[in-house]
């Protein structure tokens, strides 16, 4: 599993995360309307008891896919 | 035989290919008490597709033993995107439908002894139980057909919150105290289902609550997933009472009520005793394959969409059945999930076989199982458990 530490600086930039265990992909851009999450809806807006809706994962089981 | 290839790779054959159709064959079997009393004219001929589920295939387990065998990673992809392996779980949605409605039918209008009507309801229900395990294997997809199979599969017994409380519930909190869908040791079934059928559907409420919320939709109307599914069942079942009488109800309740049951006994034998640690952070542990009972046991692994390669299905829950891999060094079930299902009924049985077992699987880590309270201090010093930590000091 990566460090939250590690990923400090890279989570700043993020707009695009992923789950660590599943691969589901949470893109900023397009947002999850399913999740309640319209496009443009920024990672650190997402309430930290949501959960990946395909692996129930927590959010702080994702990481970011890249480095905005 | 299809051969699925990348550049440079060895062509691989998936010798599995043509067994999944058992997937298909043994719940039509199961369902099929009425035709078996039609044709032969003998009510005791009910009893021949349970024989067959409880006692043929626990023995057939243990003559053709385990498959430990992987696709090669290279040629997953390509298995995955074979279509043929989706079609035939498809093929088993319209089976589920037509043994749940025919069974109910058959009893509501054939005067039978009270032990072909037992034999016609646990086969139905048996039936039901693959539905559940089909609604799991096509709930874990994320695309919309797929899911709406899923709910189509899960609607005639009832349980349609299970692909919500499942996927989003049962792995977020597998392995841990917190999980009604994992058993506990020294936790027998009759007392575990009493937590796990009202807590999955609790569970998955609020789960979906929380999503309608998010989402401004009203809880109470058709984008809620759990009664999308529910409207189904409630039609079914009202056009069964429509047609046969009150005394359809009767018969969709008792099926219904095995067919979850099997999921209830999935759910015991799958996670039993295992537990994730919590960090110094706070945080639990991320479920790995040892967090699962595994079951290589071909005969019955055919039967059920290779469901009880558990323990890959957990750490990476959306892999499609025909590509769950064996792991060595798991946590390991003596036999497929049929036969330890009929252990798991007679408590005693399970604990003797499953204690000692739970205990060498993780190492003699006290502080890798997940004991039912109240009986913890009994079990470490039956067994002389101690946590790592208080090995260390």
């Amino acid at each position: 599993m990566s460090e939250p530490m590690a990923l400090a600086g890279a989570s700043d930039a993020a707009t695009v995360w992923h789950c660590e265990l599943c691969g589901f992909t949470y893109d900023e851009a397009q947002g999850c309307p399913p999740e309640g999450f319209g496009p443009g809806t920024r990672w650190a807006d997402i309430p930290d008891g949501w959960g990946c809706p395909d692996c129930g994962q927590p959010k702080a089981d994702f990481s970011p896919l890249d480095l905005g | 035989m299809t051969t699925h290839t990348l550049p440079q790779a060895e062509p691989y054959v998936d010798r599995k290919r043509y067994a999944w159709l058992l997937s298909v064959f043994v719940p039509f079997l199961v369902g099929s008490g009425p035709l078996l009393i039609e044709w032969t004219g003998h009510n005791a001929w009910a009893w021949l597709p349970i024989a067959f589920l409880y006692l043929m295939v626990p023995v057939l387990d243990l003559l053709l033993g385990e498959d430990r065998s992987n696709p090669p990673e290279s040629a997953v992809p390509a298995l995955e995107a074979d279509r043929y392996y989706r079609y035939i779980t498809y093929a088993v949605v319209p089976i589920l439908w037509l043994v749940f409605a025919g069974t109910v039918a058959y009893l509501c209008t054939h005067d039978l002894p009270w032990h072909a009507q037992l034999a016609l309801i646990l086969g139905a229900g048996l039936c039901g139980g693959f539905g559940i395990n089909l609604g799991h294997e096509l709930g874990h997809k994320n695309n919309a057909l797929e899911r709406w199979l899923a709910k189509i599969a899960l609607a005639p017994t009832g349980y349609g919150h299970f692909f919500i409380e499942h996927n989003r519930g049962h792995h977020r909190d597998v392995a841990t105290p917190a999980d009604p869908a994992s058993s506990r040791m020294g936790e027998n079934i009759y007392t575990f289902v009493w937590r796990e059928m009202p807590g999955a559907l609790k569970r998955a409420w609020g789960l979906e609550r929380d999503r309608l919320q998010r989402t401004g939709q009203p809880v109470w109307s058709l984008h809620n997933e759990i009664l999308q599914p529910a409207v189904m069942t409630l039609v079914l079942w009202a056009a069964l009472v429509l047609a046969f009488g009150p005394k359809a109800l009767v018969f969709c309740v008792l099926i219904a009520f095995w067919a979850n049951f099997q999921l209830t006994s999935a759910n015991y034998i799958e996670h039993y005793g295992l537990l994730r640690r919590t960090g110094a952070d706070g945080r639990v542990e991320r479920c790995q394959p040892h967090h699962s009972w595994n079951s290589n046991h071909v005969f019955s692994n055919w039967v059920v969409f290779h469901l009880q390669r558990h323990s890959d299905h957990h750490a990476h829950p959306t892999r499609r059945y025909q590509s769950l891999r064996h792991f060595e060094n798991l946590p390991e079930l003596p036999n497929g999930y049929m036969g330890m299902f009929i252990v798991c009924y007679i408590p005693p049985l399970w604990y003797a076989l499953m204690d000692r077992r739970l205990v060498r699987a993780v190492g003699g880590d006290a502080s890798r199982i997940s004991f039912q309270p109240g009986k913890e201090d009994k079990l470490r010093r039956r067994f002389g458990l101690q946590s790592a930590q208080e090995v260390a000091a």
